[in-house]
């Protein structure tokens, strides 16, 4: 590439029409002042900082100890709101801003972060033992139960058996029983048990393997617990069953605790004589009680911490975010240590330098530095990047060409026009007023609630039609306008502007249905006649009308597109392009399909019958027949033998002088040159990057030549195929009135032929949700899309390079929507 | 004439209702003289486009006197307002001439 020409208009400038003219700029900053000179900067945020020292990896930068504190930071803050969340506690957002030091707030958090996580370790201490606790309770009462129906049936039996003894003893008293009864007391094996919880789900397995393991020599009583218990060990409600088993012997108590604990079955200690069970459970439900007022008074100290962290949650959010932006920004300037400085270098547009040179002069003041920085604006042959200044409405249709590519440096911005063409071709596809309607509703809708949907987080669907909603709008208008043309009201046809112009040939009507009806009267004053829809020869008709028209449209188009690539090589001070692109590309493009517009247009106000096709397809087969009834003007056929030549030697004017003339140039330039100039301190300190333009510039001439060949195939060829796909406003537009004209008469007209309430109902709702999904919806993405793709490829073709990039400044404002979470 | 308006009773549907309405008044302004003047001379096409010139300068003073902010902001608004003006003219002229001389002229379908 050569110079970045600093072109001159021919016109007087227009908004939008070019981006604006941007400068490298060189800021020299003490360092004392440098933090606060790069956050005034950021408030500023029209100065994009170049990386001057792109070659260090992120560690070996100076400010690399301070991003990892601020990352440190951003963790906890995560952290907090982590337990924030967990709590319930939103954050607040804070209406008065409290200057704080960033040291200051490093400790501060720090140490909230340290009471949370204790409170936190000590909350989880003591909510394991109020779970065990609660659990002991349970365990005291169930299989305080047990040992009591146990116990009251023991002393039933013993007392029923004393009572057999104390009646007397007779002679049917059996020796034996005596011997049981006094043998017991020496021959006793002592019983031993234990009590505890097992998970309900395990219980039956736990019992198998019980008595699997001890042979059967274990006794199992198991009680169901009603409600869930909280587990202590993991902490969810289980459903769980109190079982005490008695075994007999050592051996056995080992392999019944192993089992134990295979099942996770909590154990507790359990006293045998009631007396001490009472005292237990007394003891037990006091403790409960405590515990739980230890825990309620420690969860209330937690949530009044968190709700005093959510108060100022969001400012320490974004001043650390803005530190580490900050940072990141100081870490892309490189120290001069002889000169105890920064040396910044950065692009920015030319009308913001009263700014920034405000704001160093601020920041050198608030920061009491002996010394102010320097501003200083570089020469360079670098591409500068490309900024527009938008407002709401037109940046989302910047947004859309932006998406195709970003425009060079000051070529012509396709958005000046595409505000307007893009709804209105889209319109052209679309023409409905009923529908337009529809869509001018939406988009008021989301108009008017701008304010309140733009500070809300939408779901990704719902936030491109927000951002789009200026678009819509101005969609929806020009829809409503072609459909007051194309006369389509859901389909539905009106009179509203006049009269019909054609009427029966005579008052019986007789031959309407066979020859048709003649036009009488003068011809329907805006828009398509109302008479024709629903007519045999409806088809035909707008077929021919939206295919010629479809014509025009894109020619028009394209011819505007030319004349911007003019515009672009008057500003660029490109003669050769004026010469040697510009006028053979209008004289091929006009010669042809200029000529087509014109034949359609003398065609429809003559009224002729002559066959375009034909006209057109001989013009090029056997220019010199004669047309015969072809002719619509005097003269024809030497017009078609002239505009043939032309576009015929269009081509060679587009293809050969162009490379040869480049070369010459080239030449000229730097064919005398035998030394370079000195590099001087005014150049960028990026040397490296620019050495191409001192020494021999490359210029191949067999690559320009291939280049221009390429360019100008994909020209001729283009100029047939780019007119041929206008025709899909045609088609589009069909299929809408189709689909339109489909829903209304096959659902709603017969759903009212029936005469019944319930069947109208549902024929209105059917036609409802069809004409809102495939009409409104689908519709409208399809038309959007084709509308798109004809600005992208047919029109921008013809004369936009877009191969600029965006600029991107450093700005606190843009870090907000960068990263919601840290 | 006739067939029309038996096609209409036949079925009537509300819309069909409106239509009859708009043309039984559209049908009364046939007897008025203009008509045939307008008739032997179509002045349709050149008036109608005085009125879209007139409606754009309008439009363009309207803008430029409503949103003044500045000369190269002022271009930018007139541009569009301009393209705008020429793109719905551009849409209309079309439609217009397509219908002035036709070569199809509606053939009614069979009555349902």
């Amino acid at each position: 590439m050569g110079e970045v020409a600093r072109g001159g208009g021919c016109c007087p400038p227009m908004d939008l029409f070019r981006s604006e003219p941007m400068q490298l700029v060189q800021l020299i900053i003490p360092i004392e002042s440098a933090h606060r000179t790069v956050s005034y900067l950021g408030d500023l945020g029209l100065l994009q900082f170049k990386d001057l020292n792109s070659e260090k990896s992120p560690f070996q930068r100076t400010y690399a100890a301070q991003i990892k504190r601020c990352g440190e930071m951003a963790r906890k803050l995560r952290f907090f709101k982590e337990q924030m969340l967990k709590a319930g506690v939103s954050p607040k957002l804070s209406t008065t801003q409290v200057d704080v030091n960033i040291d200051n707030l490093e400790v501060k958090l720090s140490e909230i972060e340290s009471e949370l996580t204790e409170m936190n370790a000590n909350g989880e201490k003591l909510q394991r033992s109020y779970n065990e606790l609660v659990e002991y309770k349970l365990v005291l009462q169930k299989a305080g139960e047990f040992f009591h129906s146990a116990q009251s049936g023991a002393i039933e039996q013993q007392r029923e058996y004393e009572s057999r003894l104390l009646s007397g003893e007779s002679m049917e008293t059996p020796l034996l029983q005596d011997q049981e009864l006094s043998g017991d007391s020496s021959k006793q094996i002592k019983l031993g048990f234990l009590a505890g919880l097992v998970p309900r789900e395990k219980s039956m397995t736990f019992e198998r393997i019980l008595f699997r393991a001890t042979r059967g020599n274990v006794f199992l009583r198991q009680t169901a617990v009603e409600d869930p218990v909280t587990d202590p060990v993991s902490g969810e409600k289980t459903e769980k069953n109190v079982f005490v088993v008695f075994y007999a012997g050592e051996k056995v108590k080992a392999k019944i605790l192993k089992i134990c604990d295979a099942f996770s079955a909590n154990r507790y200690p359990f006293a045998e004589e009631l007396g001490k069970q009472a005292q237990m459970i007394t003891e037990a439900s006091g403790k409960i009680s405590e515990l739980k007022t230890t825990i309620d008074t420690g969860l209330q100290h937690r949530v009044n911490l968190l709700d005093t962290i959510g108060v100022q949650f969001e400012q320490w959010n974004l001043l650390v975010r803005k530190e580490k932006s900050i940072h990141h920004t100081l870490n892309m300037l490189s120290l001069d240590v002889t000169k105890k400085c920064l040396v910044a270098e950065g692009w920015s547009p030319v009308f913001a330098t009263k700014q920034i040179q405000d704001a160093l002069q601020r920041a050198a003041v608030d920061s009491n530095s002996q010394v102010s920085a320097i501003f200083q604006v570089l020469h360079t042959k670098e591409m500068p990047p490309t900024y527009f200044r938008t407002n709401k409405f037109t940046s989302s249709y910047q947004g859309i060409i932006d998406s195709y590519g970003v425009a060079k440096y000051q070529e012509a911005n396709p958005t000046v026009y595409t505000v307007v063409t893009f709804p209105f071709l889209f319109a052209v596809m679309f023409g409905d007023w009923g529908h337009g309607i529809c869509l001018l509703l939406a988009a008021l809708y989301f108009i008017i609630r701008e304010r309140k949907l733009s500070s809300q987080k939408l779901d990704d669907i719902t936030e491109m039609t927000f951002g789009g909603r200026y678009v819509i709008l101005l969609m929806s208008l020009f829809s409503i306008y072609t459909g007051l043309i194309y006369n389509e009201f859901f389909s539905v046809p009106f009179e509203l502007f006049g009269p019909s112009a054609y009427e029966c040939r005579d008052l019986a009507c007789s031959e309407a249905t066979t020859i048709g009806l003649i036009k009488a009267r003068r011809t329907y004053p805006f828009g398509v006649d109302p008479v024709w829809h629903g007519t045999r020869s409806e088809l035909p008709f707008l077929n021919s009308l939206k295919m010629k028209m479809s014509i025009l449209l894109g020619v028009a188009q394209m011819n505007l597109g030319i004349i911007m690539s003019f515009f672009n090589a008057i500003f660029f001070r490109n003669s050769v392009n004026i010469w040697f692109q510009f006028i053979p590309q209008m004289i091929f493009l006009n010669s042809l399909f200029g000529y087509l517009s014109l034949l359609i247009i003398v065609k429809w106000c003559t009224g002729s019958q002559a066959d375009l096709y034909h006209v057109m397809i001989y013009m090029f087969l056997s220019p010199t027949d004669d047309l015969g009834e072809n002719e619509l003007f005097a003269g024809q056929k030497n017009l078609q033998l002239v505009l043939l030549l032309l576009a015929v030697v269009a081509v060679p004017w587009m293809l050969l002088p162009k490379p040869f003339i480049l070369k010459k140039q080239h030449e000229a330039r730097h064919g005398a040159e035998s030394y370079a100039p000195l590099p001087s301190t005014e150049e960028s300190l990026q040397v490296e990057s620019n050495h191409d333009s001192h020494g021999h510039e490359e210029f191949e001439f067999s690559e320009i030549f291939v280049h221009q060949l390429i360019h100008t195939i994909e020209f001729v060829l283009g100029a047939v195929s780019n007119t041929a796909s206008y025709l899909r406003l045609w088609a589009l537009s069909l299929a809408h009135s189709e689909l339109s004209s489909v829903f209304y008469e096959k659902v709603l007209l017969l759903a009212w032929g029936y005469n019944n309430v319930i069947i109208l109902i549902v024929g209105i709702l059917v036609f409802i949700f069809a004409t809102v999904g495939v009409l409104l919806v689908m519709e409208t993405l399809s038309a959007f899309l084709h509308a798109l793709r004809l600005h992208w490829v047919e029109f921008q073709n013809k004369f936009y390079e877009g191969d600029g990039y965006k600029f991107f400044p450093f700005s606190f404002s843009l870090l907000d929507e960068e990263d919601e979470v840290l | 004439m006739q067939e029309r308006h038996d096609q209409i009773v036949s079925t009537p549907s509300p819309i069909h209702h409106l239509q009859l309405g708009i043309e039984i008044a559209g049908t009364l302004s046939l007897f008025s003289p203009i008509r045939i003047w307008h008739q032997s001379t179509d002045m349709g096409f050149p008036a109608t486009t005085l009125i879209f010139a007139a409606i754009g300068i309008v439009a363009s003073l309207c803008t430029v006197i409503c949103f003044n902010r500045g000369s190269s902001s002022n271009l930018f608004h007139l541009t569009l307002v301009l393209t705008a003006t020429i793109c719905c003219w551009m849409m209309w002229a079309i439609v217009y001439l397509a219908q002035m001389k036709p070569l199809i002229v509606p053939i009614l379908s069979e009555a349902e």
